[in-house]
C-alpha cells in the first residue's frame, strides 16, 4: 500500500476536524441523552450516498435526453424514477425520526476485551436496517418491528481496568434503497466498568488463604448437586428460581445445592505478590475467578473495604469491581 | 426448500432486471452482441454457483476493447441511438464479469433504467412505458436487495419495498410530468436512427413490383372539424412524380414548384388536424387540395416552415417523431384553370424516351383520332380499362423491358401504380400534360375516437391531367379497372376475393370493433401523452387559472403540486406507520406496569415480563407471588400457544393485581 500524501493527509486531518466540529455542535443542540432517548426528526440528519449522488446524475442525464428528443415518455419515466428517489429519502429520514433508544445495560470486560452497552431500540412501527456504532465499531444492522424493542450492543475497545466511556453513539440508516444514508448523533453519557484482566493461572501459586483452608471433599463444582426447593427469600439471586415451577402458577421457589456450604475464604491484596498495583490487581482478579470457578465461598479485601463472603456470578461480579475501582486514577 | 444463496440471489435479481430491460432491444442489437451479453450472465450466475474465478482485468480490458470494435465495424459510429445502446448493452454484459460488489450492482441497475429510456426513445407506445415501468420496478428491486443487509431480505421483501417506493411516488411523477417546461427545440441534434421509411416512396416503378405488401400500420390520422368528405373525395396528396423515363417515375424538384397554387373557385372549405406517424421524409399528406394553413402552426418546437410543392406540401426536413398539424383543402377547388405556365408544361409533356413502348404510341395516336378532344380521349381510354380484360391484383406479374406496353397489351394486371403509370403515359403520348401522384385514399373512420385512421395499406397512386378551362384534374383510373377500391378506399384482394374476405370480415365484426377501439385508445394515449407540449401546458395553465403569470404561471403551478404530493406523501406515510394500537391484553398488561412504575418499579424498555417479574420479586417480595401470576398469565395469554381462555385469565388476574396494588 503507498503511504498517503501530505495533501491527502491534511484533507483527512481537515475532515475529521470538520466532523468534529458537527458533532460538538449537534451535543450542545441536543444536549446529553440521558435515560430513554426520543429521536426527534429535527436531530435526523440525511445526506445522499455517493449512490444516490450518482441517481441524481442519472436523472439528470435522463431528463436532459429526454427533452432534447422531446419525448414525454421518456421524462414520464425519468420522473417517476425521481419521485421514488425522493419518496425513498422521506422513508429514509422517517425511518429514524420518532425511534426510541433506551439503555439497556453494559457488560463488564476484562481489561483489552471490548466493552459492550447495549440498546434497546423500540418502536410503534417498523423499522429497518438501523446500523449502531461507536468509536470501537458499529454493530451488525439491526430491524425493529412495530410495537416492538431490539436489543443491540455497541462495542467499546478497552486498554486498562476502571471505566470506560462511550462517546458519541451514531445511529444510521441507508434504508430502503440506499439513495440515502440519515443518521443521528446520541450522547448517552454511558460508562462501562472494566475488570482487570487475570493474571494467567499458571505462572504463580494459588492464594496462600485457601492453600491454607480449603478442604476439597471430591465436590469442587457444589453447584452440579442439586438437593431440593425451598421457598423464596430476599436475596436469592434470581439465577436459582425455579422459574419453571413458577410459570406453572406455583409460588416463587428457589433450587438449592449440597456443597455450596463450604468454610469462606477471604482474599487479601496483601497476598497478591510484585510490587505493581495492576499486577497484584490481576492476580487477584485470577484467585477471584478461580475460587468462583471452584464454587468456594468467598471474598475480597482491599484495605479496609470487603466484599463478601458469597458466591455465585453476581457477587464475582462485586468482587472484581471491587478491583476495578480500586484506587483509579483520576479520569481513567 | 433450499434458501439460495445471498450473492446469488442478488446476482440472479439483477442479471434478471437487466435482462428484462435488454429485452425490447433484441430487435435490433446485433445478435452477437445480445449472444455476447447473454453468454456473460449465464457465466457469471455459474460462476457464482461453482464458486469459479472471475476473469483478471487484462482480459477483461481486451474484451471491452473487442466490443468497442465490433460495435464500429457494425455501425461505423459509437453515436446515435443505434450504436450506443449497442455499446452501453456490451458494457453491462462486461460488468457483470467483474459483479462482486453493491456498486457493481448498482452500475449495472443504472445501465438497466438507461435502457428502459433508449427504448422508449425507440417507441413511445403505451405498453412499452407500460414495460418500462415494470423493468423499473425489477430494477429498483434489484438495487434494494443490493443495498439491505442480507438478513433484512427474503425473496419477495424487495419487490414489495420498490412496487412501495415507486407507487407513492407516482403523484409528484404526475405533477413533475404536468408542469415541467418542455424544451421548444433541442440542445443538441438527435442523429436520425433507424431511417426506415415506409409506405410512399420518391419513385414509382410498377414494372419491378411483384408484391405489394399490405402494412396495416397507420400512416395517419385525421379529424375534420365538420363532417367528413364523402369516401371518393378521400385522396391525400403527397408527392407529385413527373419525371418519366419509360420505366419509372421520379420526382423532380425547383425551387420554382414552391409557390401556392392558383385556386380559383375553390368550393366548400375543410378544416382538419392530421396526426402524422414519423416517416423520415419532408412530405406532409393533406387532402386534394390543401388551401391553407393557421399563421404560425404547425409542429411547434420543429422551427419548420411549410411550402407548397406542386400542391403537395412539404417541411423543411425530416419528421422523425409523430407531429400534428392543422390544415384547409377545397376538395372541390379548380387549380390553374386558365394557363398551364410553360415550364410546367414542358416537364408535364415531356416526351417519353425514343423507343419506348411503341405499341402504347400508336395506340394513343388512334384512339386519339377516334376522340378528337382530350376530355373525350380520357374517356376512350379509361373505357379501354373497364372494357378489355384488364384485373386488379396485388400480386403482378413483372414487366419486362417495355412495361408500358407489356402491361397494356400482354399481362393487363396490376394495382393502381400501373395503371396510374400507363394512363399518364398515354395522355402524354397524346399531348395532354399530366402527371402521376402518390399519395393516401380512403381510410377507415374509427367512431370511438371520431377520426379517420389512414393506413400504410391506404397508399395510392393516381394521375393528374391539365385541361383547358378546368385546370388540373384528377383521373383515378384504378376507378375504371375497381371501383371498390375507391368507393370503400381499401386495397383489397383482388377484386374477384373481395367478396369472400368481406363476408369474413363481417362474421369478425366484433373484431373490427375491438380494432377500432385500440387504435383509439392508441390514439388518445399519442394525443394527449405523448404530444404532450408546450401548448398543451399553456392550455392546462388556462384551465388552472394560471395563463396570466406567463411562465411564472408553470413555476407556480409546479412549486404547489409538489407541496401537495408532499403533504399527501406526509399523510400517508403518518397513517401507513400510525402505531400499532394496543390490544386489551397488552394496554392491561401497560396499565398494571404503569402502576408499578408509579411505586418506583419502571420496566426497562427490553426487559421481559418474566424477567421484570424476576426483579419485582427481588425488590418487592411481597409482591413476588401476585405479580409472578399476573406475568405468568401474560406470557400465557401472549406468547404460549392458546388452549383456550388465557386472554380472559390473564385480564381477570391482572385487574385484581391494579385493584390491589391500589389498595395499598
Amino acid at each position: 500500500m503507498r503511504a498517503p500524501g501530505p495533501l491527502r493527509r491534511r484533507w483527512a486531518a481537515l475532515r475529521r476536524a470538520a466532523s468534529e466540529r458537527v458533532v460538538e455542535w449537534s451535543r450542545r443542540r441536543h444536549g446529553p441523552d440521558l435515560g430513554v432517548v426520543t429521536i426527534g426528526r429535527r436531530r435526523v440528519y440525511i445526506l445522499p450516498t455517493q449512490l444516490g449522488a450518482g441517481y441524481a446524475a442519472l436523472l439528470f442525464a435522463m431528463l436532459l435526453g429526454g427533452l432534447n428528443y422531446g419525448n414525454n415518455l421518456a421524462l414520464a419515466f425519468t420522473f417517476v424514477l425521481a419521485a421514488g428517489g425522493w419518496v425513498a429519502m422521506h422513508q429514509c429520514h422517517r425511518n429514524l425520526a420518532g425511534l426510541r433508544l433506551a439503555p439497556a445495560g453494559t457488560r463488564a470486560p476484562y481489561a483489552g476485551d471490548p466493552a459492550e452497552f447495549s440498546f434497546a431500540l423500540s418502536s410503534a412501527y417498523a423499522r429497518n436496517d438501523l446500523v449502531l456504532s461507536a468509536a470501537g465499531g458499529a454493530a451488525p444492522p439491526a430491524s425493529v418491528g412495530a410495537g416492538s424493542a431490539t436489543t443491540v450492543s455497541v462495542l467499546a475497545p478497552t486498554t486498562r481496568r476502571g471505566r470506560v466511556p462511550l462517546g458519541r453513539l451514531r445511529i444510521e440508516s441507508t434504508f430502503p434503497l440506499g439513495l440515502f444514508r440519515a443518521w443521528t448523533w446520541v450522547h448517552p453519557e454511558l460508562e462501562c466498568l472494566v475488570y482487570p484482566r487475570p493474571a494467567p493461572r499458571d505462572r504463580e501459586g494459588p492464594p496462600p488463604a485457601i492453600e491454607a483452608g480449603s478442604a476439597h471433599d471430591g465436590r469442587a463444582r457444589g453447584e452440579e448437586d442439586f438437593a431440593g426447593l425451598r421457598a423464596f427469600r430476599d436475596g436469592d439471586p434470581p439465577r436459582r428460581i425455579a422459574w419453571k415451577a413458577w410459570a406453572r402458577g406455583g409460588e416463587l421457589v428457589v433450587k438449592q445445592f449440597v456443597g455450596a456450604a463450604r468454610a469462606p475464604v477471604v482474599l487479601y491484596l496483601a497476598d497478591a505478590p510484585g510490587r505493581d498495583l495492576e499486577a497484584r490487581l490481576a492476580r487477584l482478579a485470577r484467585w477471584v475467578v478461580d475460587a468462583e470457578e471452584r464454587g468456594d465461598r468467598y471474598g475480597v479485601r482491599l484495605e479496609a473495604r470487603e466484599t463478601g463472603p458469597g458466591t455465585g456470578l453476581a457477587h464475582r461480579n462485586r468482587c472484581l469491581a471491587q478491583l476495578a475501582t480500586y484506587k483509579l486514577a483520576a479520569g481513567a | 426448500m433450499n434458501r439460495v444463496a445471498p450473492g446469488l440471489a442478488r446476482l440472479l435479481a439483477t442479471c434478471g432486471a437487466l435482462a428484462a430491460s435488454l429485452l425490447p432491444h433484441l430487435g435490433h442489437l446485433p445478435a452477437w452482441a445480445s449472444a455476447a451479453v447473454a453468454g456473460a450472465m449465464l457465466w457469471r450466475l455459474a460462476a457464482e454457483q461453482r464458486g469459479w474465478a472471475l476473469p483478471p482485468r487484462a482480459l477483461r480490458l481486451l474484451a471491452a476493447l473487442a466490443a468497442t470494435i465490433g460495435v464500429l465495424a457494425g455501425y461505423r459510429t459509437l453515436n446515435g441511438l443505434d450504436a450506443g445502446t449497442a455499446l452501453l448493452a456490451l458494457m453491462a454484459g462486461l460488468k457483470l464479469t467483474e459483479t462482486r460488489a453493491p456498486r457493481d450492482h448498482a452500475v449495472l441497475v443504472f445501465i438497466g433504467y438507461f435502457m428502459c429510456i433508449a427504448a422508449l426513445l425507440y417507441e413511445q407506445s403505451f405498453v412499452r412505458l407500460a414495460y418500462a415501468l415494470l423493468v423499473a420496478w425489477l430494477l429498483t428491486a434489484a438495487l434494494a436487495r443490493v443495498h439491505r443487509p442480507v438478513e433484512a431480505n427474503t425473496p419477495v421483501r424487495p419487490f414489495r419495498l420498490a412496487a412501495h417506493t415507486l407507487a407513492l411516488g407516482v403523484p409528484l411523477a404526475a405533477v413533475l410530468f404536468l408542469f415541467v417546461p418542455r424544451l421548444e427545440g433541442r440542445f443538441w441534434a438527435v442523429p436520425p436512427h433507424g431511417a426506415h421509411t415506409t409506405g410512399i416512396d420518391e419513385e414509382l416503378n410498377p414494372g419491378d413490383v411483384a408484391e405489394l405488401s399490405q402494412s396495416e400500420d397507420p400512416a395517419f390520422r385525421v379529424w375534420f372539424t365538420g363532417a367528413a368528405p364523402p369516401a371518393e373525395q378521400l385522396y391525400f396528396r403527397v408527392l407529385v412524380l413527373e419525371d418519366f423515363d419509360g420505366r419509372r417515375w421520379r420526382r423532380v424538384r425547383t425551387a420554382e414548384d414552391a409557390r401556392p397554387p392558383e385556386v380559383v373557385a375553390a368550393g366548400p372549405a375543410v378544416d382538419y388536424r392530421v396526426a402524422l406517424e414519423p416517416t423520415q421524409r419532408d412530405w406532409l399528406p393533406g387532402l386534394d387540395t390543401v388551401i391553407g394553413w393557421p399563421a404560425g402552426f404547425v409542429a411547434r418546437g420543429r422551427g419548420g416552415q411549410l411550402v407548397y410543392f406542386d400542391r403537395a406540401i412539404l417541411e423543411r426536413r425530416p419528421v422523425t417523431t409523430r407531429i400534428t398539424y392543422q390544415l384547409r383543402s377545397a376538395p372541390a377547388a379548380q387549380v390553374m384553370p386558365s394557363r398551364l405556365p410553360e415550364d410546367l408544361r414542358a416537364r408535364d409533356l415531356a416526351p417519353l424516351p425514343t423507343g419506348s413502348a411503341p405499341r402504347a404510341r400508336a395506340l394513343a395516336l388512334r384512339l386519339y383520332a377516334q376522340a378528337r378532344a382530350p376530355r373525350a380521349y380520357i374517356e376512350r381510354v379509361l373505357k379501354l380499362f373497364a372494357t378489355e380484360p384488364f384485373s386488379y391484383t396485388l400480386a403482378p406479374r413483372r414487366l419486362g423491358a417495355q412495361p408500358i406496353d407489356e402491361f397494356l397489351f400482354d399481362t393487363r394486371e396490376g394495382f393502381c401504380e400501373h395503371y396510374a403509370s400507363a394512363f399518364t403515359a398515354l395522355m402524354r403520348l397524346a399531348g395532354i400534360p399530366a402527371r402521376v401522384v402518390v399519395g393516401y385514399q380512403g381510410g377507415d373512420f374509427n367512431s370511438y375516437g371520431g377520426y379517420l385512421l389512414v393506413r400504410q395499406s391506404h397508399a395510392h397512386a393516381w394521375s393528374e391531367v391539365w385541361l383547358e378551362g378546368e385546370g388540373w384534374t384528377r383521373i383515378d383510373p384504378t376507378a375504371a379497372v375497381a371501383p371498390e377500391r375507391v368507393r370503400r378506399g381499401q386495397l383489397g384482394a383482388d377484386v374477384a376475393g373481395e367478396d369472400a374476405a368481406e363476408r369474413l370480415f363481417a362474421d369478425l365484426a366484433w373484431l373490427r370493433g375491438l380494432r377500432a377501439a385500440w387504435d383509439a385508445t392508441r390514439t388518445a394515449w399519442y394525443e394527449h401523452i405523448v404530444s404532450f407540449d408546450p401548448d398543451s401546458q399553456a392550455r392546462l395553465l388556462k384551465a388552472l387559472g394560471l395563463d396570466s403569470y406567463g411562465w411564472q404561471g408553470l413555476a407556480i403551478a409546479l412549486a404547489a403540486g409538489f407541496a401537495l404530493a408532499a403533504l399527501g406523501l406526509g399523510v400517508w406515510l403518518a397513517w401507513e406507520l400510525r402505531p400499532a394500537r394496543p390490544d386489551r391484553v397488552q394496554a392491561a398488561w401497560l396499565r398494571v406496569c404503569a402502576r408499578l412504575a408509579a411505586q418506583g418499579l419502571a420496566r426497562g424498555a427490553a426487559e421481559g415480563p418474566l424477567d421484570f417479574a424476576a426483579r419485582v420479586a427481588t425488590a418487592r417480595p411481597a409482591l413476588a407471588g401476585p405479580f409472578g401470576q399476573v406475568a405468568a398469565a401474560y406470557v400465557a395469554a401472549r406468547y404460549l400457544p392458546p388452549a383456550g381462555g388465557e386472554r380472559e385469565r390473564f385480564l381477570a388476574v391482572a385487574r385484581g393485581f391494579a385493584a390491589a396494588l391500589a389498595r395499598g
